[in-house]
């Protein structure tokens, strides 16, 4: 993705960022991107999210 | 002046009407007077209430009706826990001006327990955004020395305890915001387990990671801290239905048939901490196999691995939370808020569907890792605390975070300090429990700080003002 195209990203989430603040969250997008995909590897089908308490603790 | 006393010792004296809660109060402000414009740890003091507190306290205290052991004991509140008539900003420009209707629950209870309330305390904004000089107050600074970090976010409790102008603080924690500064500032803090105290009325960052809990100076202080906040609490959705566990019950049991797993590769490996760190680790290793402890090495998934996924439920629930001044009001946000924050518009919808189901399959790992293990141990902070213009602004990226795994888990988590480092400045441990096991880790901790004398040192500004 280039700067131009992240700024694009960044103006359709409605943030109203002026071309510094997207210049500085451009700089570190990569590593921003390395994170998310350490976050959400390949997970099987069937598993569940977090946060489905027990009834009884509940 | 009084001299630094522990809220047991505080309380065991009022009890035997040896110590006036005025007298106590009286002591705190006039630290507060004398060390705080250094130190930045209070927003706002609220000297009238404190006063009045302590004279119904001492009021108490004489006609043998004291109400336990927080009557009479002079703490304060992070500034993202709602006080009724008064001012709770978030150390941010948007909550400048406001003052809630009503107390928060914790509040309620630490005021129903007669402690003596002396102001709110400096976070960094909105418990993530700092430490931050672009807001209408500066950022706290450690009493060890002001010119180092405090950590945050519960920035101001930290340097108050630490610095004797309160005996305890409250402070929240979403991905260390309790165990950093209670680290930085040679504290002890517990981030409970999830569910165990109220976070009702107290403002937001990542309702799935939240919680609520204390400092202070010590493990047994923690634990009678946290008796007065925990219970169920109907209007909170995350509150665990359950009874309140005596915290203090198992605190004089030492180590002795503890089954303790070290995370040797969190502190060792995936970031690997000072020598003064891994000294004191060793070291409090050493005391509890001395008292009979049990001890073995544990492998879990790279730190890392329980920081991604942390750190992205953390952005996109407070992208959220943010989302309509974010829009709105982008630059009445400090730079570090906004910048953070500004990538939770950015996360799809599904990746965080996927840190959700990443994070149930790491609760399992922890789980299986501890089936016969009743603690494990590893440090809290890398290291002593850096100078506070050094902080890295997207530190998250580069290394991971002791702390946010058991925000990630819920599990309870409890730094104590471990020595000094070759600047004087605090090194810890994190004992971390198996869900709603907090009375091990008060035990764990209370134990080996009980062997040591790191107790009886305080910050050189504050022993000297002591004389």
């Amino acid at each position: 993705m280039d700067k131009a195209e992240f700024s694009t990203l960044v103006d359709r989430t409605g943030l109203t960022l002026t071309d510094d603040q997207k210049s500085t969250l451009f700089a570190v997008y990569p590593k921003f991107q390395a994170m998310v995909a350490r976050a959400t590897p390949d997970m099987p089908r069937e598993a569940e999210p977090a946060l489905i308490f027990q009834p009884e603790v509940r | 002046m009084q001299p630094f006393l522990t809220i047991a010792e505080a309380g065991n004296l009022i009890a035997a009407k040896k110590l006036s809660p005025v007298e106590l109060t009286r002591t705190c402000l006039d630290r507060v007077k004398k060390l705080d414009p250094t130190l930045h740890s209070f927003l706002l003091v609220t000297e009238e209430r404190a006063m009045a507190d302590a004279k119904a306290a001492e009021t108490r205290m004489m006609a043998g009706t004291r109400k336990g052991p927080l009557d009479g004991i002079p703490i304060a509140h992070k500034d993202i826990y709602n006080t009724a008539g008064i001012r709770t900003t978030a150390h941010s420009k948007l909550l400048e001006h406001n003052v809630p209707t009503e107390d928060s629950v914790v509040v309620q209870k630490w005021a129903e327990a007669g402690s003596i309330m002396l102001g709110k305390l400096a976070t960094h904004e909105f418990a993530i955004g700092g430490p931050s000089f672009d807001l209408p107050w500066p950022p706290a600074r450690n009493p060890w020395n002001p010119d180092h970090f405090t950590a945050g976010s519960s920035s101001g409790t930290g340097a108050a305890v630490a610095a004797g102008l309160i005996m305890g603080g409250t402070g929240s924690d979403t991905g260390g915001s309790i165990r950093g500064p209670s680290a930085l500032c040679g504290l002890a803090g517990i981030k409970p387990t999830y569910g165990t105290a109220s976070r009702r009325g107290v403002l937001p960052l990542s309702q799935t990671l939240d919680h609520t809990g204390p400092l202070a100076w010590t493990v047994q202080d923690c634990a009678l801290l946290l008796q007065a906040m925990a219970g169920y609490d109907p209007l909170d959705p995350a509150s665990a239905n359950r009874p309140v566990a005596n915290f203090a019950a198992d605190l004089d049991k030492g180590a002795k048939g503890l089954r303790i797993g070290v995370i040797r590769h969190f502190h060792e490996v995936d970031h690997p901490a000072s020598p003064a760190t891994l000294k004191g680790i060793e070291d409090a290793l050493a005391i509890f196999r001395s008292q009979g402890a049990e001890i073995r090495d544990v492998t879990l998934s790279p730190m890392m691995d329980y920081n991604a996924p942390g750190w992205l439920i953390l952005t996109t629930e407070a992208y959220a939370v943010h989302e309509p001044w974010l829009k709105e009001r982008f630059n009445d946000y400090g730079e570090l808020l906004r910048d953070r924050l500004a990538f939770g518009a950015l996360i799809p919808a599904s990746s965080y569907v996927q840190a959700l189901r990443r994070r149930r399959a790491l609760c399992v790992e922890i789980r299986d890792a501890m089936a016969d293990l009743d603690i494990l141990i590893t440090a809290s902070a890398p290291a002593e605390a850096p100078r506070i213009d050094e902080v890295p602004k997207w530190g998250m990226f580069e290394k991971p975070s002791f702390t946010m795994p058991f925000n990630v888990t819920g599990q309870p988590a409890l730094s104590v300090c471990t020595g000094y480092g070759d600047g004087g400045l605090p090194v810890s441990m994190q004992i971390v429990g198996k869900p709603f096991a907090d009375a091990t880790v008060f035990r764990a901790g209370h134990a080996y700080e009980t062997a040591t004398a790191w107790r009886t040192r305080r910050p050189a500004m504050s022993t000297a003002l002591a004389g």
